[in-house]
């Protein structure tokens, strides 16, 4: 077992723990938190893919920019630990675990039909592959329309975010 | 008359000579321990000599110096009392020490209504980001020592910069969770704009450097800094460097430095990047005279991580700005000559010695300059820093963005990029020299006690100034109205 | 043996695990040092010297929720610009005008943010 397994390990136990925190504990804050980790040892796990790129957006976007605006919510909303309610079975809830466990048996399908170990690349390839600079001429070249549809849905969060508070500003 | 001059010998002689003796030994130290352990083994003590030693306490001698400095311009004597073993000590020096002391044995205080986790948890989740961004700044050049290649970075990962963005994006949670967890109302109003003056200027921050990235085709910091001549930063836009193959000897020229190219974004960058520290004139979530801030609840050594993270910031944003905009370690004119002489070509940690002092000077320069900054300025108001970050640096950034594309693209060797950037310069100079003297109508400083509050009795010469006018009467109320000229010193062990 | 092509992020996680530590520490001397004495005027909360009304957990005006949304968009353009901008040379006009595009769907939504006021702070 060299170090990358050793770490890969430590890793993936320490997201697992930590995505178990998030649902496990009682206080808002406390869950976003551990959702915060969650997101800094999945980008730990990137990393040992190569992955660094993807890594610290991981980092910048979901840890720096996305918890935050969760984090304001549940501090300024006033959200205190409350005692669950039980639980009602109701339409939406029902539809929304058959998608759920939909999603992931699609995932275990994909995953599953991954046959061995990926193709051994040369130590050139590896240099480059992940880097910011390769990322950038594959999402540029192959994926424009893409890329080009994410302002759109950019500009339809902006309006949504004015749209939804525009009674108080 | 001997203050003055002990003060220019510092500057001059014994701070240079002290920077280039520790960078000196850090290449030594590296090299000996790529030799006995592995190669690689350098940046272990990199991670020592840069993070712990240089930023560390260059950070909490900042503290001092900060006071020190705010003393000279309102005209005080500032920190002196603190003695060693009852001997006087320069420039108040000890005070550094004195204060580690006093905030590790303070009372570890925390308040009735507090979440005990939270509240430990936002000094620790603002020192300790701020302590990792310096990983990726390059301070000295890569050198041959020992028979062994030494670089003088902790990391060269290859997303840089991002890794700056993305870490110092994380320091959010420290004061808005220090805000949130006091349970005090002026803490959480300090948490809150805190959290969101950080959240607006970072789009700024981020947005500022794209320009350059276009120019140098890069996010890696050493690459920005140029290892090679020739590349990124070490080389002449003009000049007569060997690679234009003109006249050899002592080269001169206008060198490729990032605030001759951008130096629109030099200022965006600044801007949004002193929001971040929290420092005056952004400095409503703490604005002492009202609502203390974030960290009113902390005392001791834990207020004492908000504080030294603060300071740390100061240190690494200027080793960053001198990494992208004033190159690097790099010498402006003279280093091809340097670099070629006998003494650096058969003594390369002299070399190392030579550059890592200049890389350091200049980020000293800079911290200077943000000390400055933060005693001229008076506060923002919450809508102004909004309506800056919003209004201002984020469509200036965008522009400067595309405009500097365009310039890059039409001329790929970046002279049509300083041409623009050099025209800015000359322009904001010229705006800056003609601006109307609102100087001189406060020439007649010193004794300036007199209130200003009532506009309409002021002569004409006053009028235009008057915003202007009342922020400098009240700094001569606050400040202290003759110098004292004989240096009071009480001894503070007895046998003085 | 070949280097890891890992290798690079070594240090930088020692850095990581440095800062961490350094801060734990840090806090673990202070309060092994510092004395403590409480007392229940002095873990009263401080509100200038007056006694604290009521409880600090309190609502926020919505604004601060919008800044936060912008800033989330505004972050994520500024994502897109970066692998952008180190490919900027080689993509050439086209990709210039790529990026045109995408940032002037964003400045529609900015100045839309900007009409509807959602920037002023003053009332």
């Amino acid at each position: 077992m060299n170090a990358e397994v050793v770490l890969f390990y430590a890793f993936a136990v320490l997201a697992l723990l930590s995505a178990g925190m998030v649902i496990a504990s009682r206080s808002p804050i406390n869950s976003a938190l551990s959702l915060v980790a969650t997101f800094f040892f999945l980008a730990g796990t990137y990393v040992l893919l190569l992955a660094h790129t993807i890594a610290v957006l991981q980092v910048l976007v979901y840890a720096g920019a996305i918890m935050v605006l969760f984090l304001f919510v549940i501090m300024l909303l006033n959200l205190t630990e409350t005692e669950g309610e039980r639980a009602k079975v109701t339409f939406g809830r029902v539809a929304g675990a058959l998608a759920a466990v939909s999603l992931f048996a699609l995932l275990a399908l994909v995953v599953m039909g991954v046959k061995g170990a990926p193709t051994a690349m040369a130590t050139a390839e590896l240099a480059r592959f992940g880097t910011l600079a390769a990322l950038g001429q594959t999402l540029y070249t192959e994926w424009l329309l893409p890329f080009e549809a994410v302002s759109l849905l950019l500009l339809v969060a902006i309006v949504g975010a004015v749209v939804v508070a525009k009674a108080r500003i | 008359m001997s203050r003055t001059v002990f003060i220019l010998v510092s500057i001059f002689l014994v701070i240079p000579a002290l920077l280039a003796g520790v960078m000196m030994g850090a290449y030594a130290l590296g090299g000996w321990l790529d030799g006995v352990w592995f190669p690689g083994a350098h940046r272990l003590t990199n991670i020592l000599v840069l993070m712990l030693v240089f930023v560390m306490v260059l950070a909490s001698l900042l503290t001092l110096a900060e006071r020190k400095w705010s003393a000279l311009m309102q005209n005080r004597i500032g920190p002196n009392r603190a003695d060693l073993f009852g001997r006087p000590v320069p420039a108040g020096i000890g005070h550094f020490i004195a204060d580690a002391l006093k905030m590790l044995t303070k009372e570890d205080f925390r308040p009735a209504k507090a979440n005990t986790f939270l509240y430990n948890l936002g000094p620790l989740l603002a020192f300790a980001p701020v302590f990792a961004l310096f990983a990726v700044v390059p301070a000295g050049p890569t050198l041959e020592v020992f028979g062994k290649t030494v670089d003088m970075v902790v990391a060269t990962p290859d997303f840089g910069l991002l890794f700056i963005f993305a870490i110092a994006s994380l320091a959010v949670y420290g004061t808005s969770l220090a805000g949130w967890s006091s349970n005090n109302k002026f803490a959480l109003l300090g948490g809150v704009r805190a959290a969101s003056q950080m959240i607006s200027y970072e789009v700024a921050l981020g947005l500022s450097l794209v320009g350059l990235m276009m120019a140098f085709s890069t996010v890696q910091l050493p690459a920005f800094v140029g290892e090679a001549l020739g590349t990124g930063q070490f080389r002449y836009l003009w000049g007569n460097d060997a690679a234009m193959g003109l006249r050899p000897g002592f080269d001169v020229g206008l060198p490729a430095w990032g605030i001759f190219l951008q130096p629109v974004a030099f200022v965006l960058f600044f801007a949004a990047a002193f929001a971040e520290t929290k420092r005056a004139p952004f400095d409503m979530p703490e604005g002492e005279s009202e609502i203390i801030g974030y960290f009113v609840e902390y005392s001791g050594m834990k207020f004492g991580m908000f504080m030294l993270s603060e300071f740390m910031e100061i240190v690494i944003l200027s080793g960053v700005m001198v990494v992208l905009f004033f190159g690097g370690y790099h010498l402006p004119i003279g280093e091809e000559w340097l670099r070629g002489t006998e003494l650096m070509r058969s003594y390369p940690l002299l070399l190392g010695a030579v550059l890592g002092m200049v890389f350091w000077l200049k980020v000293l320069t800079l911290c200077y300059l943000q000390l400055v900054v933060r005693w001229t300025f008076p506060r923002f108001r919450y809508d102004q820093v909004q309506k800056l970050g919003w209004k201002m640096l984020l469509p200036v950034g965008l522009v400067n963005v595309f405009v500097t594309g365009a310039l890059v693209l039409w001329d790929p060797s970046l002279r049509l990029l300083a041409l623009s950037g050099l025209l800015v310069i000359a322009v904001v100079l010229a705006l800056t020299m003609a601006a109307p003297g609102e100087a001189p109508a406060e020439a007649h400083g010193e004794g300036h006690g007199h209130a200003h509050g009532d506009t309409t009795a002021l002569p004409p010469s006053h009028a235009h100034a008057t915003g202007h006018a009342q922020v400098h009467a009240l700094n001569a109320h606050t400040a202290v109205p003759q110098k004292l000229e004989t240096p009071e010193r009480t001894p503070v062990a007895a046998s003085h | 043996m070949e280097p890891s092509p890992l290798a690079p992020y070594l240090p930088l996680a020692v850095a990581l695990l440095l800062a961490g530590v350094l801060a734990v520490a840090v806090m673990l001397l202070a309060s092994v040092l510092g004395p403590r004495r409480p007392s229940a005027v002095k873990s009263l909360a401080f509100e200038a010297g007056n006694e604290p009304v009521g409880s600090a957990r309190q609502r926020f005006a919505v604004k601060f929720y919008v800044v936060a949304l912008l800033f989330i968009v505004f972050d994520v353009e500024a994502v897109f610009l970066y692998p952008w901008a180190v490919n900027f040379q080689q993509l050439g006009w086209f990709g210039y005008a790529e990026m045109a595009v995408f940032a002037a769907t964003l400045v529609v939504g900015l100045i839309y943010v900007w009409k509807k006021g959602a920037l002023e702070w003053e009332h």
